[in-house]
């Protein structure tokens, strides 16, 4: 069975490098990238199954990044993580907006986000 | 005047006026005399006859008009002797009747002007004929004085030359009071919007009618290049003038409360600055004006702003860290990274426990932040309080298993209904049942509710440790933390208590805490029950307010039953729910009748919506069996049918 890529955005690098650990740990593939161009390209080239996306990016935000795949007929069916610091009722209801999945809170629970993962490729 | 009295020229005059008429009379007589033959004297008889009918009537109007005028007259001989004085004149003076007048000298009422400007006006009136406009002091009987308006005639005999006075005189003491009274406020008013430190301006017309010295100073210019030469809307920014006209037709067409509202504005400079202004309708010299006071906010407004972003932007560099941090623990302490050792495993662990904390200290200050900013948008729902007890309740059960502590919950029978934010409230039940927890080993904690008219009480009693006296008066303060913690235990933040302090008291309630060392504590808060009318009128409210600043429409429906059943009511609540699903749109139920509030929907939305509302409630009656006579719905639309929620709500009702 192939093993299921996972596109993780961020633009702290220590942060991604860790989250890395822990899903390569997990038996996923794991892409990376560190701002809003680099997150497109490789979100349609890189075939990512899922993909893990901070809101404050350098270049282009998160919310753009996530409306734009959304509302792309090859991308929209890959399920999309918001993942920030942001925590306020108007982030989290412009998440829903843009099409968003699933919004995690940081700091957060290792277990939370792992659930969340393989709840939502469960479902593809 | 008796004959006696008189001077001679005067009865010299009189002497001769009646020699002429006597002559005239006997002219008369002869010809009536020597008339002879029938017809020729009667006419002349006749013409005498009616000359003398003539006479008395107009001796009878004038009699008449001189008792009937307000005003006093008096006629008097060119020395001012008084001959003939009017009821009016009499009263002026105080005296009983008028004929106390006669034969008073009117120079003598007159003072404490010298004679001579008296005898000076009656010369001039014998030249002139009339002079008019005259002032004088006119003294009573009892010696207070009036101040009148008067006016001299001079009548002449028949041989053209003047041989009275006619007198016309005005009480003008009254005007002139209002007058300087008039004067005296308006020369208050002066004092007081000149040295204001705010600024207020009167503007009619597009233009400004006045402007105090603040005002133009707000603006950065001369009170000169404002009055007369510029207007409210020459200073607003360009992208708030559609806000602005649309404020300046409301206040102009619609009734004098005040408006309050917060604009952009250009100083002389080009400097932006945000100008709050208060602004109501008056009636100021025969014609509509606005009158308006103004605040320069800019500085109030970006240090809101600054405060806003600080503690977004910081509360987010915070957690961007501790989020890393937190990973790499958990990664070394799940054993991902290679085994660790047992007092390894326990540091790491302090180390998490730590981070979890940072966290939630974030995030309540954050929440601190916004509810003591007043920004917390509580979102009331109804809510049963007993329910949401309990369920909190519930959610302790397994810690207070293991601690071996008992929880109760004591409601009155039924549901205790309340207009709240459920998560908010929820927050504070469960904060406070986390402290009792803390601080309670043995015994029980209780939970009471007691549902009085006006407002439900809620108790949070524990039989722990109590809190030291000195600490009573600042626990609800930020960082407060009681002096004797259980050793062991996770301390707190510190703000827990402050929170929900400031959750209770953004609801209009209020929190209080009793509390004996050794004994126990017991925290209670009260909540206000607001009526569903009152938290419709506050939606309201709410809502018109952002439509009248979006320059958008905001309806308001209302469908009316005659239904009584309370059960049935409250099921169609939810018939009407699964129908109002936009997110701005929502309804109220004020016994029998539904609100719905339409927020950026206009006549023809609203319309459609009311039909389906209507439809779906007759489908429920008739499928209830419910005796009906129909839906009665009402409809009214803002900013067409009014701008206060009063007024929509009055037009909805009138169906």
């Amino acid at each position: 069975m192939t093993k299921k890529k996972i596109l993780l955005v961020d633009d702290e690098t220590q942060l991604v490098e860790l989250i890395k650990m822990r899903l390569t740990r997990e038996d996923y593939d794991v892409l990376t990238a560190y701002d809003g161009e680099e997150a497109l390209q490789k979100a349609r080239h890189g075939n990512p199954d899922l993909i893990i996306l901070d809101i404050m990016l350098p270049k282009m935000d998160g919310y753009m990044i996530c409306s734009l795949l959304k509302r792309d007929r090859r991308f929209y069916k890959i399920p999309v993580i918001l993942f920030t610091a942001r925590s306020q009722e108007e982030d989290i209801k412009l998440g829903k907006k843009v099409g968003a999945d699933a919004y995690i809170t940081k700091p957060y629970e290792a277990q939370v986000l792992l659930d969340k993962i393989s709840e939502l490729l469960g479902k593809g | 005047m008796k004959d006696y009295e008189k001077k001679p020229e005067q009865l010299i005059s009189e002497l001769q006026a009646a020699k002429a008429r006597i002559d005239d009379l006997q002219k008369v007589l002869s010809a009536v005399a020597f008339g002879g033959a029938a017809g020729g004297m009667s006419p002349v008889i006749r013409r005498y006859q009616r000359a003398q009918e003539a006479l008395r009537d107009s001796e009878e109007s004038y009699r008449a008009l001189v008792e009937t005028l307000p005003d006093a007259v008096v006629m008097t001989d060119l020395e001012g002797n008084v001959m003939m004085a009017n009821v009016q004149a009499a009263a002026m003076h105080g005296a009983d009747s008028s004929e106390e007048l006669l034969g008073k000298n009117i120079l003598e009422l007159v003072a404490p002007r010298p004679k001579e400007r008296g005898l000076d006006d009656i010369e001039k009136a014998c030249r002139s004929g009339i002079l008019r406009g005259l002032e004088y002091e006119w003294v009573t009987k009892t010696g207070s004085s009036l101040i009148v308006e008067a006016s001299i005639c001079a009548l002449h005999g028949v041989d053209l030359k003047p041989r009275a006075l006619m007198v016309v005189a005005r009480d003008i003491t009254e005007a002139r009071r209002t007058d300087s009274a008039l004067r005296e406020s308006e020369e208050r008013f002066r004092i007081l919007t000149e040295s204001s430190l705010a600024g207020v301006y009167i503007a009619s017309q597009g233009r400004f009618n006045y402007v105090n010295p603040a005002f133009a100073q707000i603006f950065g210019y001369e009170q000169k290049e404002l009055i007369h030469k510029m207007g409210p809307l020459d200073l607003v920014y360009p992208d708030d003038r559609p806000l602005m006209e649309r404020q300046l037709a409301l206040r102009a067409a619609g009734p004098s409360d005040a408006a309050h509202y917060l604009v952009r504005g250009v100083r002389k400079n080009g400097q932006i600055i945000y100008w709050e202004i208060l602004s109501r309708l008056i009636d100021y010299k025969d014609t509509k004006a606005l009158v308006g006071t103004s605040l320069d906010v800019t500085e109030r407004k970006k240090a809101e702003e600054l405060k806003d972003e600080f503690v977004i932007t910081v509360s987010h560099e915070l957690r961007a860290p501790l989020a890393i941090i937190k990973e790499g623990i958990s990664l070394l302490t799940e054993g991902i990274l290679g085994k660790v050792g047992r007092k390894q495993q326990h540091v790491l662990i302090i180390a998490r426990d730590n981070i979890n904390r940072l966290a939630r200290t974030i995030d309540n200050l954050l929440d601190i932040s916004r509810i003591e900013a007043g920004r917390t948008n509580l979102k009331k729902t109804r809510v049963d309080m007993a329910v949401l007890a309990r369920a909190c309740a519930a959610a302790f059960r397994t810690r207070l298993r293991e601690k071996g502590v008992r929880l109760s919950v004591k409601c009155p029978p039924g549901a205790v209904v309340i207009y709240v934010d459920s998560d908010r409230i929820n927050q504070v039940f469960t904060n406070l049942l986390d402290n009792a927890l803390k601080f309670t080993d043995k015994g029980r904690i209780q939970i009471e509710l007691a549902d009085s008219r006006g407002s439900i009480t809620c108790r949070v009693r524990d039989t722990g440790y109590g809190i030291l006296k000195s600490d009573l008066g600042r626990i609800f303060d930020k960082f407060q933390q009681a002096n004797q913690p259980k050793a062991g235990s996770a301390k707190g933040t510190g703000l827990g208590l402050s929170i929900i302090k400031g959750i209770i008291e953004a609801h209009g309630g209020k929190i209080s805490v009793e509390s004996r060392l050794g004994k126990g504590s017991c925290f209670s808060f009260i909540l206000p029950k607001y009526s569903s009318k009152e938290v419709m009128r506050e939606y309201l409210a709410g809502g018109l307010k952002d439509a009248m600043r979006k320059g958008v429409n905001l309806s308001l429906l209302l469908l009316s039953l005659d239904i009584r059943a309370g059960r049935h009511l409250k099921m169609m609540e939810e018939v009407i729910a699964r129908h109002v699903r936009r997110d701005d749109d929502a309804f109220f139920r004020d016994g029998a009748d539904f609100f719905v509030v339409m927020k950026g929907q206009g006549r023809r939305d609203a319309a459609l919506l009311s039909t389906r509302l209507a439809q779906a409630l007759r489908a429920y009656c008739l499928r209830y069996k419910l005796r009906s006579r129909g839906v009665l719905a009402g409809c009214a639309v803002f900013p067409d049918d009014g701008q206060h929620y009063a007024d929509l709500i009055n037009k909805a009702k009138s169906l």
